[in-house]
Parts: structure tokens; C-alpha cells; sequence
């Protein structure tokens, strides 16, 4: 078949979120089909500046089609277009406002879209709320695939969306509370969908002792792996860590350590119980992650988490944030890790996991076993493929 | 930990959350950076803020000096809708509204959020007061042992 593979930006560089999924799945779908990226030449998700070469490129062996962006982001006209749309009644012209104030705003994309909707037999668009999958939707018609990657957040519930939501030829979701969110959202049952997720690279061999060796770490550890933001949960992860330090230490009982490993936006605070390892290699990522007690995710917004499924990987147990349906979803549904929605919670579970190896070993291995069966490449193809194929043999009737 | 009751080898993350839950319940207090906190009194302040069925959210917002465009309200519809076509949507509404009222007030569930929005903000308010007389405390103790011949 022939694809295209739409995305707000793309290239090796960008290493997290929908644009990592998207260059993975393409990655993954070329071995079977004729693959074509089509995506912007910003690198930048903020202010959308044109960083790449327009035209054709060739990246990881795939033709990559890139479009320039007219207008950079205006972050002050944004913010005060967003308050509108997601706290207020708002107009349909209010709602096109927002969507171009956002971005990456490109007309030569949704035009070429146009153009060429017979050249391919589908198109797979990322994250629904972004301008080019929003207008890339839109003229595929019925050719459009949507990979939504949506958090609970109000844009999700605005109804500019739902048209997207309902037209669309199908919808491969990432989670079961993804998907209960939109349906509720949209009343689109009936359009065909899967929850499919994403996989991970896989894991190279991995020894827990050079990463405690190395980085002089001994004893139970949780480990947090990621930006560090308050947007990511951080600041009320530090909060609680400081809580759980001082109360265990005053009931005598040694407190776990917190390892912070990523590059830091929000100021990391200075107390004994911290280490902040900076950004790693992605080997020492996996030692870590093997040599940790438990993964720590404080996430409040995460449509599926890439470094939990690496956790589970490499049969480590995880701590969630209880807030985050899809990150508690995923711990229960696997039996993979203990979540928590307030301090004594928190406190609890470190409490648990650092004295309970038998514990982190048998959340790990549920975790492991989850992954096995629905996160690893040929699960997530096998999906992909069947659901093409689903909707090739309706085409031909 | 001794006191938990697990099944390893047939995991159930929701029996050991909720044996988590017990626990951390148990301990509530036993974390010495946070005071002891008067749950019934807490939900019988914020019930008292958040009544729906007097005037006191009006009053609320005037007193707080809230300016009346921070919070939905009723009209909210129309005035995103400039135009000919929402003024006159706008006048055949208010038009039609005294007769529409014989059945159903539209306007009513508009109107409770008008009000629990005011009565979120007047809880905020307390806590930040609150907030600011603690952070006081706190400072004259501070000074206090910084000071320790002063206060002999």
C-alpha cells in the first residue's frame, strides 16, 4: 500500500512524544509498504521556526516531504486565545483562531494534501490537535487515519474536534482510557478503531551494577527518567520525596533515594536524598532502569508513557500518579506497579517498594508479561496490519 | 512488610492498593512537616462557600472585588457570537425567554456554576489569607530562635 505518515515535526532528533511514535510506527510500516513522510520543516514545537531544508529529504531511509510554516507561534496571542476556548463559550471563528495561533500553521501542506489524495491509499495522521493533522484530516476525507495521542485536557472536549473524531476512517488509539475519553467526547463508536499504543527500541543488555558502580548509588532507589517540568509532574513529586525523607528518616527507617535523570526546566531542589544525573546515554537509561527499585511516573497528562513500557521491558516495577487515568490504567491492568494520589500514599508505596523486594520483583515480572503481550513490535504490527487490511477488503466492495 | 498480605505468585494490585490505602490512612499524622487537619470542619467550610441557594456569591464577588469578566455567565453565548446574526439570535431569545420560562429555566445551570465558581474563588481566597498569616507565624518564630537573649 501506498501511506503517508503526517506529523507535526520529524526527524532523528526529536526523541519523545507523538513524533517519536509516528517515526517508529513509519519506520516499522515501510518493511511492508511504500511509506512517504509528510511533515514541516520546524524542529521546535514552541515557536515552529523552519530549521530543515524544504522538499524532498531522505531520513532513516524514508522519503520525507517537508513543508515550510508561514507564521511563527505568538505565544502571548496564543495564551489568551487558548483561556478563551478552553474556559469560556466560544465561536467556531474563535476555535479556527486558536487552531492557527497554535500550529504549525502550513497551507502548502493542506494544499498538496489535496493534490495528491489519490496518490496514496491512506493517510496516518499524529496528534489531533495540532494544524496539520487537523487540516491534513480534512482533505484525505476518507482516506484519514488518526493516531490522536490525547491527554485529558480541555482541548480534547472542544467541538471543533469532533467532526475530526467522527469522519475519520479509523482511529488507532494508545490506551483503553484514551479511547472512553473521545468516545464520551465525540459519540464516535461506530468509526472503526484498536488500541494499539507503540513499541519501544529494544533495550540493549543491561547491567544494574555498572550504573550503581558508576554513579555511587547504593541501597533502594526510585527512579524518574524524562524532562523535568512542572508540566511533568515534578514539582509535587520533589514535594512528596521531601515528605517521605523526613518522615522515614524520623521513624528510623532508611528512606529510598531519588534519581532524576533528563534535562531540568524546573529547579531541582537540594536535599541529601536527591541525585540528579543529568541527561544519559541510552545505555545508562536502561542500566538504571534495571538497577532501580521502582520507576516513578508523576505525570497528570500522559496518553502512554514510553519509559513505563521500558520499565516493564526490563521487568521493573512502577509508581504512577493516580491522577493520570491512562498511567493507572496501565499499572492496574498489567499488575505492574502501585500508584498514589496524595502524600500518604506516596509515602506508603516507597515504603512498601523499598522493603519489599519480592514485591518489586513480582510487579515487574506482570509488568514484563503485559509488555510481552501487547507492546512489542510484532503485537503493535500486527495490528496495524490488520486494520489496513480491514479497511482495504471494505474499500473494494 | 509483615503486615501485609500479599499473594506473590497471583498478584493483585488492587488488593495491595488497597492494603497501601489502609495503611497510609493509619498513618495519617505521622508525617511531622504537616499538622493534623480537622477533615469536618475543612468539608464544612467549603460547604458553607459553595451554597447554591442564597444571595452570598453576589455578595462574595463584591466583596472580593472580582471583576465580573473572569466567570461564566449566561449572556457568555451571545457576546462570542458578534455580528447580525448573534444580535439577532440574542433578541428573539430575550424575546421568547418569559415564555420559554413557563417551562424550563435554561439559564439555571449556568447560573449554579456562575456560583460555585465564586464560592471556589472565595475558598482560594481563605486559603491564601490563611496562607499569609501562617508564613507570618512562621517568620516571628524564626526570629524568635534566631534571637534566643530577646525573647529571655
Amino acid at each position: 500500500m501506498q501511506l503517508a505518515v503526517v506529523v507535526q515535526r520529524y526527524g532523528p532528533e526529536i526523541t519523545g512524544g507523538a513524533e517519536l511514535h509516528a517515526r517508529l510506527i513509519a519506520e516499522r510500516l515501510a518493511a511492508r509498504h511504500e511509506v512517504t513522510v509528510i511533515t514541516t520543516c520546524a524542529r521546535d514545537y514552541v515557536t515552529w521556526r523552519n530549521e530543515y531544508p524544504r522538499g524532498l529529504s531522505v531520513v532513516g531511509g524514508l522519503p520525507v516531504f517537508r513543508f515550510p510554516v508561514r507564521r511563527r507561534r505568538n505565544p502571548v496571542r496564543f495564551g489568551r486565545l487558548q483561556q478563551r476556548v478552553f474556559h469560556r463559550q466560544h465561536s467556531d471563528r474563535e476555535a479556527r483562531a486558536w487552531m492557527d495561533a497554535q500550529g504549525p500553521y502550513t497551507p502548502r501542506m493542506r494544499s498538496w494534501i489535496g493534490h495528491h489524495r489519490d496518490d496514496f491509499d491512506y493517510f496516518l495522521c499524529f496528534s489531533y490537535r495540532y494544524w496539520t493533522t487537523y487540516h491534513a484530516l480534512r482533505q484525505a476525507r476518507k482516506k484519514g487515519l488518526l493516531v490522536p495521542t490525547a491527554e485529558p485536557d480541555p482541548a480534547v472536549e472542544m467541538p471543533m474536534f469532533r467532526d475530526n473524531f467522527r469522519s475519520v476512517r479509523a482511529i488507532m488509539y494508545n490506551s483503553h482510557e484514551e479511547r472512553a475519553m473521545i468516545e464520551a467526547q465525540a459519540d464516535n463508536r461506530d468509526v472503526a478503531n484498536v488500541v494499539v499504543g507503540v513499541g519501544i527500541v529494544d533495550p540493549p543488555p543491561v547491567r544494574a551494577e555498572r550504573f550503581r558502580t558508576e554513579r555511587s548509588i547504593d541501597g533502594p532507589f526510585l527512579l524518574y527518567v524524562g524532562r523535568i517540568d512542572a508540566n511533568k509532574g515534578c514539582e509535587q513529586l520533589f514535594d512528596y520525596y521531601q515528605r517521605t525523607h523526613a518522615a522515614m528518616t524520623a521513624a528510623g527507617e532508611p528512606p529510598p533515594r531519588l534519581v532524576l535523570a533528563g534535562s531540568a526546566i524546573l529547579e531541582i531542589p537540594e536535599h541529601p536524598g536527591i541525585t540528579y544525573l543529568g541527561r544519559v546515554s541510552d545505555q545508562e537509561k536502561y542500566d538504571a532502569l534495571s538497577a532501580c527499585t521502582a520507576l516513578v511516573m508523576p505525570s497528570f497528562y500522559e496518553s502512554l508513557s514510553m519509559v513505563l513500557l521500558e520499565a516493564w521491558a526490563l521487568s521493573r516495577p512502577v509508581l504512577v500518579n493516580a491522577h493520570c487515568d491512562v498511567l493507572k490504567g496501565q499499572a492496574r491492568r498489567a499488575d505492574g506497579g502501585l500508584w498514589y494520589g496524595d502524600s500518604a500514599e506516596f509515602m506508603e508505596s516507597c515504603r512498601l517498594l523499598a522493603s519489599d523486594m519480592a514485591l518489586g520483583s513480582a510487579l515487574g515480572a506482570a509488568g514484563k508479561r503485559y509488555y510481552d503481550a501487547n507492546y512489542t513490535w510484532p503485537v503493535i504490527e500486527g495490528k496495524y496490519e490488520q486494520m489496513l487490511e480491514r479497511l482495504q477488503s471494505e474499500d473494494r466492495r | 512488610m509483615s503486615e501485609y498480605r500479599i499473594d506473590y505468585a497471583a498478584l493483585d494490585v488492587d488488593d495491595v492498593m488497597e492494603q497501601v490505602r489502609d495503611h497510609a490512612g493509619g498513618r495519617a499524622g505521622a508525617d511531622p512537616s504537616l499538622p493534623a487537619v480537622d477533615r469536618a470542619d475543612v468539608v464544612l467550610r467549603l460547604r458553607d462557600h459553595l451554597d447554591l441557594d442564597d444571595a452570598r456569591p453576589y455578595q462574595l464577588q463584591r466583596e472580593l472585588r472580582l471583576d465580573t469578566g473572569w466567570n461564566v455567565a449566561p449572556e457568555d453565548i451571545y457576546t462570542s457570537h458578534p455580528g447580525f446574526a448573534g444580535t439577532l439570535i440574542s433578541a428573539v431569545r430575550r424575546l421568547l425567554r418569559p415564555l420559554v420560562k413557563l417551562f424550563v429555566n435554561t439559564d439555571l445551570p449556568l447560573h449554579k456554576q456562575f456560583k460555585v465558581n465564586i464560592g471556589v474563588a472565595a475558598a482560594l481566597h481563605d486559603v491564601m489569607q490563611e496562607n499569609a498569616t501562617l508564613r507570618a507565624d512562621v517568620e516571628a518564630l524564626r526570629e524568635r530562635l534566631d534571637t534566643p537573649d530577646a525573647s529571655r
